[in-house]
């Protein structure tokens, strides 16, 4: 090869030799370079699986139960609208009012997570992750041990069940499958709370079989009040207890489902239709089984709200610490104004948990235009972003045996449980009612005052139980507020995610 | 790396090897003296390349435009050319010993380098893409925040978009050739001189303050909160100094951008800095002093006469008292708050500081030695007080050539910013200012405090924004380091072949501290429902990028009718970022820092991705230099992907054919056709499920992440196509260029949502395709053009029209994007991959009904330059025809005091909403005058005024920017997006910080 040379030497040996050098040296750069890999970058900021150590699993459990309050705010902020209990007025989000209190129908949630729904069945993965996890854990715990903390997470399982089975109501859930690979199974709200019961009283068992040793997992202070053991259930402090009161609310809602299931069966605005007997029958037993249930101890409201220290009562914690939640429903303070239907039908003057609970609201309201529909009134039983909100206590608790014996016929029992309630929360005179349709009058007015915007959310429950959304939601009659026509919403719509993932519909089939 | 990829690389090089051996032999030199000038004028142009035509044999003009060259004995011509005048060739003949070239000026700017390569260029009138150049002309032609404002309009493809509307201090989004992406990154790789810098967005933690994104925080609403991304923080590429910039050239696809792998699937955008020149040092001193004022606003009710008030509180506010008793405490109230008629826009909106902006630099050169220094110091007051922009930067570029093989340039660049960008966009306590005044009648006097420094409170909304504009602290303070450095080294140079090894790195250092503080005085603290007033937030963010690539390459130009360029190397970078946030609520009164709350929040994010490729390119230009073909692949692997050894190949091939003159006026046909591959990594920590994290009861926990990753993920693929025909005429007075492109997108990361019950609702997969398909068409002509009368008209239109589809998803159609469910995104195949849908109307094919688009249908800009004398007036409109934003202010006003100016207006939305539809989905076309500036340059005689001969010469200009809108859009800006970086639902609209227009009157200096 030759080349002419430009000025100086190029095209010398030397300076071939250099190039072939330099080729040479980058080639063998290039290929060592690419010859080195990177080690894999860790994701830096949490773990990625439930760590299989007694520490982890303390860990997981208690974000479980941490996670079940995600949707909670939202969840008993709902089922307060569609009892026509109280609204969010805020300027920044005019669906509270248009959706919650039916001014609009309902839409749909679009979100994943939306929808009283996604957080929920996150919870239950979570619940079957960890119960995957404990056969691995070193060092191993005790049968009973294990025992006592798979009742535990089936319980809180159920209960997550629960909170999507009362948002959706006839609309139907899904039961998860055993893995995430396994297609969930749709299901009416009938079949849902019969699996949901079943669970409990699975998790009953697990809870009886460790008996009466301590938990092993730390719980959350919320949780005192059946933290100590595992059961059985009639023990105070036992975590049974919890369950038992969630299977008798769970009964409750079966018995009722099974008979909506039945147009004849139905109940009607004048008609106690035909609850069924054998769940209504668990569900008495249940209640009674469970320590947290005392009539006798209930108590008008406590100044200051609620505390986790209630021995009759089952709370979420709140708190504003580093990585907390503070209480949803305080963050409305300013905001959430109680209907004009609530000062109608309740002694404002002299019943103790109106003192207790609602003080006069001075805040300007904001979404003006539905300002009518609003009684100047705010909740103030969560005054601080720490109070804490009761999951289940034995007010909630009472009301709703009153409402298992009006199932079962026995009204008379029914307006004791009631008055128990009016009397001791209240500190208002006994209550007469006779007939159906009387009782079940006495007992949604102290469900509307006794529960409002607890988790048990009994009014909305009940008004949907006996077919009286229309009869008793009279709020935007009464202010006639132009253009607005009442939708009589009382379920929170199947989010659009689960509905696309069924092709656009969400259809079940229900058991006989 | 694909088989069929390396094949062809390796058959170029292996044509190139087997060739060079025939190389032609050469005779001796002959020495050729000369001068390069300017033909309209004479005068000298330094800095000129002349290059015997068809050699790697060249030398670049002095400062007095001379050159002394040794022509090979078989020279025929050279080929001389400058950035700013047209190319030519000019004949030589044997024992030829001087020449003097004329250059005419490139009034179009049609001819310059574009990239092709890591370490490769081509001329333009080679390139085989439609690659967009912009000047330094375009860039400087009016002060604006940012480079990205001051392309806005200038480059066909791009549609360019603000963050929170005019708030200081930039934030921008680009979308390059449509949609390129679902849940990757979506913004364009950018590149300074070589060197990937930092284009990341801190959000700075608003949330904290406004709550707007407070259901979504680990602490759920309520007392503190994360960053989120409506907090609309701005994206880093901000901080560059526009006058810094030589010039910006914008890779819009794959077919141009392979070459930097799956970090380009969004287009590149190249940045080259200015450089030292041979020659005596060049001074240019520049001074700007001008103003930000507000562009629109929106029509809101007035209250003339105290009854006026008193009937909209009765009538409208508290309407079940009309007619009753307690309509007269009404009228009570009303008079006791009656403060006369106010204009709480332009009082809130008046910030009446002025913008200034100073630049000096110097470029010359030093013997071996060429460098360029720059000083920036700039100020851009907000509309709102106590917002700003307050910037600083310092550049030191020098090359040092240590003989003809080796030279070594070095890029240093330090900046400081600071912006103060208030407390608007979307919120959930009331506080953002146009949130405020939709519940708040203009007649309330909330704008001043009392002598004792109180501020009036809002009766009619939780917060009064006059208060907060003033009080709530916003500052976010940048420190950052961008060096840089190219090692040439030139092992071999012949007269026909040269081989470079050439090795670039750099580093790109960033710290951002935000610290922000809500004084717990304020109404809207004292109101919040938790009972903590006070807000305050330490954010420090720390960016690390470094990156490096060793380049060999090998240019051949032995055979007449081959010039042959091949290249291959190695690249390799890392990025990291560490984000310590700490919230502090419940404040102690008269401490601006978290740690005086009695409730301290922490968050932190940290993430590091390293990447590394290989490729290898051949370019070759023959036949007479009519056709260009280029081929090259890069291989590249990630720490991102699921499969971090795996290398994923992007191949590239493109061609171009210039046509032989067939009409008298047609100077030069050109067909082109290019194809490429890139891809878009996945995100940090998209193959993970990370357990949430929480702390409950003291107790710490965790809790089940409701996306499940994929520890599988790959990256995107994007294969584009392009093709077009440039065609100039009259002698270069005119270029016509068309370009259609087909990209299609796949092996897209998606997030679907899945059955939630599952106990996930989203997922991250591969999967599914989408394609965007679109032409660009521009027109620069110089219909006037009379030197001697120093009348000249140059005029550029471009067009952009892209459509784009779903191909195919790996799952049934799913809402995708980030709205806030008033129009949603949604992605179905067979629609627009960006539609705008309504959940609420389900169609008899079980999708939602669409009722937008959230990019537009079609673009188009018009740019016209006259020049007369000394004057030169420079104007540019830009139009968008389609697409929508969801203006959700609109919504504030109609659902709350009736105070919206047009009731009418605002009572149909209403209805319509009620009903189902979706009216806040609104059409965002408009016609913009986005530029005007004239300017004039003072004659020499005057020049010359200045004793010492010191002032070369002298400019004066006054600019406007954003000066005029038409548009049908009910809110304040059409292009506003405030709902953060957003891949497809980018036009939200949600009580945003008012756009902006800018006058600056300016003067400029050499020396």
């Amino acid at each position: 090869m030759t080349h002419s040379r430009m000025a100086g030497n190029a095209g010398s040996p030397r300076r071939v030799a250099r190039l072939r050098g330099a080729t040479v040296l980058g080639v063998l750069a290039l290929a060592a370079a690419a010859a080195c890999s990177d080690s894999n970058v860790p994701f830096f900021t949490a773990p990625t699986t439930v760590p299989n150590t007694p520490q982890g699993i303390d860990n997981g459990v208690t974000g479980m139960i941490s996670g079940s309050r995600l949707d909670y705010g939202g969840f008993v902020l709902d089922m307060a609208g569609f009892g026509r209990q109280a609204g969010n007025f805020t300027n920044t989000e005019p669906r509270f009012i248009t959706y919650n209190l039916g001014v609009v129908p309902t839409v749909a949630s679009t979100g994943g997570t939306g929808g009283i729904w996604g957080f929920e069945y996150t919870n239950i993965l979570q619940a079957k992750q960890i119960m995957a996890t404990l056969p691995n854990v070193a060092p191993a715990y005790t049968t009973a041990q294990l025992a006592a903390i798979t009742g535990l997470l089936q319980t809180m399982e159920a209960y997550n069940y629960m909170i999507v089975a009362e948002a959706h109501d006839t609309l139907g859930l899904e039961i998860q499958g055993a893995t995430t690979a396994v297609a969930p199974a749709q299901v009416c709200v009938k079949d849902g709370w019969k699996y949901i019961v079943a669970l409990l009283d699975s998790a009953n068992n697990n809870l009886n079989t460790a008996g009466a040793i301590p938990i092993p997992v730390v719980l959350p202070p919320g949780f005192a009040s059946v933290g100590t053991s595992a059961g059985p259930s009639t023990a105070p402090g036992s975590f049974a207890a919890f369950n038992r009161a969630l299977a008798g609310k769970a009964g409750l809602e079966l018995a009722y489902a099974i008979a909506r299931n039945t147009a004849a069966n139905a109940p009607t605005p004048t008609s106690p239709g035909v609850p069924d007997v054998g769940a209504l029958t668990r569900a008495d037993s249940a209640v009674a089984a469970s320590a947290l249930f005392s009539p006798s101890n209930i108590a008008p409201p406590a100044p200051g709200g609620f505390t986790s220290t209630d021995p009759f009562g089952v709370y979420f914690d709140f708190s504003s610490s580093s990585g907390d939640q503070v209480n949803p429903i305080n963050a409305l303070f300013n905001t959430l104004w109680l209907l004009k239907e609530m000062t109608a039908d309740q002694d404002t003057l002299h019943d103790l948990r109106w003192l207790g609970k609602f003080a006069s609201n001075s805040a300007v309201i904001q979404q003006p235009v539905y300002s009518p529909a609003a009684a100047q009134w705010h909740y103030a039983a969560y005054p601080t972003t720490n109070s804490p909100m009761p999951i289940i206590r034995d007010e909630s608790l009472t009301l709703i045996r009153a409402q298992i014996q009006i199932g079962l016929g026995n009204l008379a029992t029914a307006m004791t449980y009631i008055n128990d309630v009016r009397t001791n929360a209240g500190g208002e005179p006994a209550a007469t009612a006779s007939g159906y349709v009387a009782v079940r009058d006495a007992l949604l007015k102290e469900q509307q005052i006794s529960t409002i915007l607890e988790g048990s959310s009994d009014r909305a429950i009940a008004l949907r139980m006996y077919k009286i959304e229309a009869q008793e939601d009279t709020t935007w009659e009464v202010v006639h507020l132009q253009g607005v026509t009442d939708q009589h919403t009382t379920v929170i719509p199947i989010p659009v995610a689960v509905q696309s993932a069924h092709g656009g519909a969400f259809t079940f089939t229900c058991s006989p | 790396m694909s088989r069929w990829g390396l094949r062809v690389l390796a058959g170029a090089v292996a044509l190139t090897a087997v060739l060079a051996p025939v190389a032609r032999a050469q005779q001796g030199t002959t020495v050729l003296t000369g001068r390069v000038e300017d033909a309209t004028d004479h005068a000298p142009i330094p800095g000129a390349a002349i290059l015997v035509t068809g050699t790697t044999v060249g030398v670049q003009s002095s400062d007095s435009g001379t050159f002394t060259l040794h022509l090979p004995a078989d020279a025929k011509s050279l080929t001389v050319r400058r950035i700013g005048f047209l190319q030519v060739v000019v004949p030589v003949t044997a024992g030829q010993t001087t020449a003097t070239i004329g250059l005419e000026r490139d009034v179009l700017r049609l001819e310059s380098q574009v990239v092709t390569g890591v370490a490769t260029t081509v001329s333009s009138k080679n390139a085989a893409n439609a690659v967009a150049v912009v000047s330094t002309q375009d860039v400087e032609e009016t002060p604006v925040p940012t480079m990205e404002n001051a392309i806005q309009g200038k480059v066909p493809g791009a549609v360019i978009q603000s963050n929170n509307g005019g708030a200081p201090g930039g934030g921008m989004q680009i979308q390059v050739r449509g949609v390129t992406s679902i849940n990757g990154n979506a913004s364009p790789l950018y590149v300074i001189d070589g060197i990937i810098v930092d284009n990341e967005t801190i959000n700075p933690d608003i949330n904290a303050i406004n709550q707007e994104g407070g259901g979504t925080t680990s602490t759920g609403s309520g007392a503190s909160g994360a960053p989120s991304m409506q907090d609309n923080g701005v994206n880093r590429i901000a901080d560059i100094n526009p006058d810094d910039i030589e010039s910006i050239e914008v890779l819009k696809g794959a077919s141009a951008s392979a070459i930097y792998g799956s970090k380009a699937s969004a287009g590149v955008v190249i940045i080259t800095t200015k450089k030292g020149v041979s020659g005596k040092p060049k001074w240019d001193v520049g001074q700007q002093v001008g103003h930000f004022a507000q562009e629109n606003t929106l029509p809101i009710r007035t209250f003339p006469t105290l009854g006026s008030a008193q009937l909209w509180y009765i009538n409208d506010v508290k309407a079940a008292d009309a007619g009753t008793p307690a309509a007269t405490t009404d009228s009570a109230f009303i008079k006791s708050v009656y403060a006369g008629p106010q204009n709480y826009q332009s009082q809130l909106f008046g910030n009446s500081q002025l913008a200034y902006q100073t630049n000096i630099s110097v470029a010359g050169a030093s013997g071996p030695t060429q460098y360029f220094l720059s000083a920036l110091s700039k100020y851009d007051n907000g509309l709102m007080e106590n917002t700003g922009y307050n910037k600083q930067s310092a550049r030191t570029n020098v090359t040092e050539a240590f003989n003809s093989a080796l030279s070594v340039t070095a890029n240093l660049n330090y900046i400081h910013d600071e912006t103060r960008r208030g407390v608007t966009g979307n919120d959930n306590i009331g506080i953002s200012p146009y949130n405020v005044l939709s519940f708040t009648p203009q007649f309330v006097k909330l704008n001043s405090p009392s002598a004792q420094g109180v501020w009036p409170t809002n009766p009619f909304s939780p917060a009064n924004p006059f208060a907060d504009a003033a009080e709530i602290e916003t500052p976010e303070d940048v420190s950052r380091f961008i060096g840089g450095g190219t090692v040439n080294w030139v092992p071999l140079r012949l007269e026909h072949q040269t081989l470079t090894v050439n090795f670039q790195g750099g580093v790109d250092l960033a710290s951002v501290h935000d610290l922000l503080y809500a004084p717990p005085g304020l109404q809207v603290e004292q109101e919040i429902p938790t009972a903590l007033p006070g807000a305050a937030v330490a954010n420090d963010a720390t960016v690390n990028y470094f990156n490096y690539s060793i380049n060999l390459t090998h240019h051949y130009t032995g055979l007449s009718f081959l010039d042959a360029t091949t290249s291959a190397g190695f690249t390799r970078d890392r990025r990291s970022l560490a984000n310590p946030v700490t919230v502090g609520v419940n404040l102690l009164a008269g401490a601006g820092v978290p740690t005086v709350g009695s409730v301290l929040s922490n968050f932190y994010n940290q993430t590091e991705q390293l990447d590394q490729s290989l490729y290898g390119q051949e370019q070759v230009i023959t036949l007479n230099n009519k056709l260009t073909l280029t081929a090259g692949v890069t291989a590249e692997r990630s720490t991102n992907d699921g499969d971090i050894s795996k290398f994923y190949a992007y191949p590239r091939y493109s061609a171009s054919y210039i046509l032989p003159q067939f009409a008298g006026f047609v100077d030069e046909v050109k067909l082109r056709a290019a194809y490429g591959q890139s891809g878009n990594l996945p995100l940090y920590g998209m193959k993970y499920t990370p357990f949430n994290t929480t702390v409950f009861g003291g107790a710490n926990g965790i809790t089940e992440n409701p996306n499940n990753g994929d520890q599988n993920i790959k990256p995107e693929s994007e294969a584009e196509i392009e093709t077009g025909i440039d065609a100039t005429f009259f002698k270069s007075r005119a270029q016509i260029s068309a370009t259609v492109y087909q990209k299609r997108l796949s092996n897209l990361i998606l997030q679907p949502t899945v059955d939630p019950s599952i106990g996930f609702s989203t997922e991250f997969i591969n999967g599914g395709q989408f394609t965007n398909q679109g032409i660009e068409l521009s027109l620069q002509a110089t219909p006037i053009q009379m030197p001697r009368d120093g009348l000249t008209w140059s005029t550029t239109v471009t067009f952009y029209r892209n459509y784009s589809v779903v191909n195919s998803l790996p799952t049934a159609p799913f809402e995708a994007g980030n709205t806030f469910g008033f129009g949603s995104g949604f992605l179905a195949p067979g629609r627009s991959v960006s539609e705008v849908v309504n959940t609420n109307i389900i169609q008899s094919n079980g999708l939602p009904l669409q009722v937008g688009d959230f990019t537009p249908g079609w673009r188009m800009s018009y740019g016209n330059t006259f020049t007369l004398g000394n004057f030169r007036l420079y104007g540019l409109i830009d139009v968008s025809r389609g697409g929508s934003t969801i203006n959700l202010t609109d919504l504030y006003f109609d659902g709350s005091a009736q105070l919206y100016g047009d009731s009418a207006k605002a009572a149909n939305r209403l209805a319509q909403f009620g009903a189902g539809l979706t009216p806040y989905v609104q059409d965002a076309s408009f016609l913009k005058l986005r530029q005007v500036s004239l300017s004039y340059s003072l004659p020499p005689s005057l020049v010359r005024i200045v004793p010492g001969n010191r002032l070369t010469s002298a400019r004066l200009s006054l600019t406007g920017y954003n000066l005029w809108t038409s548009t049908g859009y009910d809110g304040l800006d059409p292009e506003v997006s405030v709902n953060g970086n957003q891949t497809i639902t980018r036009g939200q609209d949600i009580s945003p910080f008012p756009p902006a227009r800018s006058y600056f009157l300016g003067i400029d200096l050499g020396l």
